[in-house]
């Protein structure tokens, strides 16, 4: 999709795609659903390094709802738990060098 | 009275101690008419980062009801502890409590059978 739109550009004049763009910007994604939301019996725990991991990157960093999806209330929930989390050790501040 | 639930990471090389310090904890807490509902002991586990130049700890979870001098009392005596490495107080709702230890057995089941006889083994030592 992204591909499509990339190859049409060197052809347009800047500014283009502001101005003119009505029916042509179509960005096609697929609606990601908070998983909390859809599993209700779900909870968010700081305790439950599993699940609360999966939100987490490689280096320890929380990834962002944009990218997972999750609602403003779990993604509020889910920041506690991580902080909570780091603050016992069980889930990394960092792992920058080790 | 309300729900809260502590946990706490022992140094490792307190591990055979543990024992006496759940009961110590859980002495304070009765002490302030509060109740402990649950102790779940995770037992060894690794430590995410480095605290006092440990890699592993031995974590704690008390469960109890009680009023909110129990919880300041409690923690005046964690940080008083030698060996305590952190800990973590947080109040649980009530609607969390009955499914909570629950759904985080099974989470933590894995980590149970191989940790548990660990402790029992050092606490043998020390008895001997």
């Amino acid at each position: 999709m992204a591909q499509r739109e990339m190859g049409a550009r060197p052809g347009r004049e800047r500014g283009d795609d502001e101005k003119g763009g009505g029916p042509r910007r179509r960005p096609m994604f697929r609606r990601k659903v908070c998983r909390f939301c859809a599993d209700k019996t779900l909870r968010i725990d700081y305790k439950d390094v599993k699940t609360i991991s999966q939100f987490v990157t490689e280096r320890g960093k929380m990834t962002p709802s944009r990218i997972t999806g999750n609602c403003a209330r779990h993604q509020r929930l889910l920041t506690t738990a991580i902080k909570r989390a780091r603050s016992v050790a069980l889930l990394p501040f960092t792992t920058a060098k080790n | 009275m309300t729900l809260y639930e502590t946990l706490f990471v022992v140094h490792p090389e307190k591990g055979p101690r543990m024992k006496e310090f759940i009961e110590r904890f859980k002495k304070v807490i009765e002490g302030q008419a509060g109740a402990v509902s649950h102790v779940d002991e995770w037992g060894l586990r690794d430590l995410a980062y480095r605290i006092e130049k440990q890699g592993k700890g031995f974590y704690t979870l008390l469960q109890y009801r009680s009023p909110a001098r129990a919880v300041e009392e409690l923690e005046r005596n964690l940080k008083l502890t030698d060996g305590v490495l952190r800990y973590l107080t947080v109040r649980t709702d009530e609607a969390d409590a009955a499914s909570g230890p629950a759904s985080k057995s099974s989470s933590e089941e894995q980590k149970k059978p191989a940790n548990a006889p660990v402790v029992e083994q050092e606490m043998d030592r020390k008895a001997e």
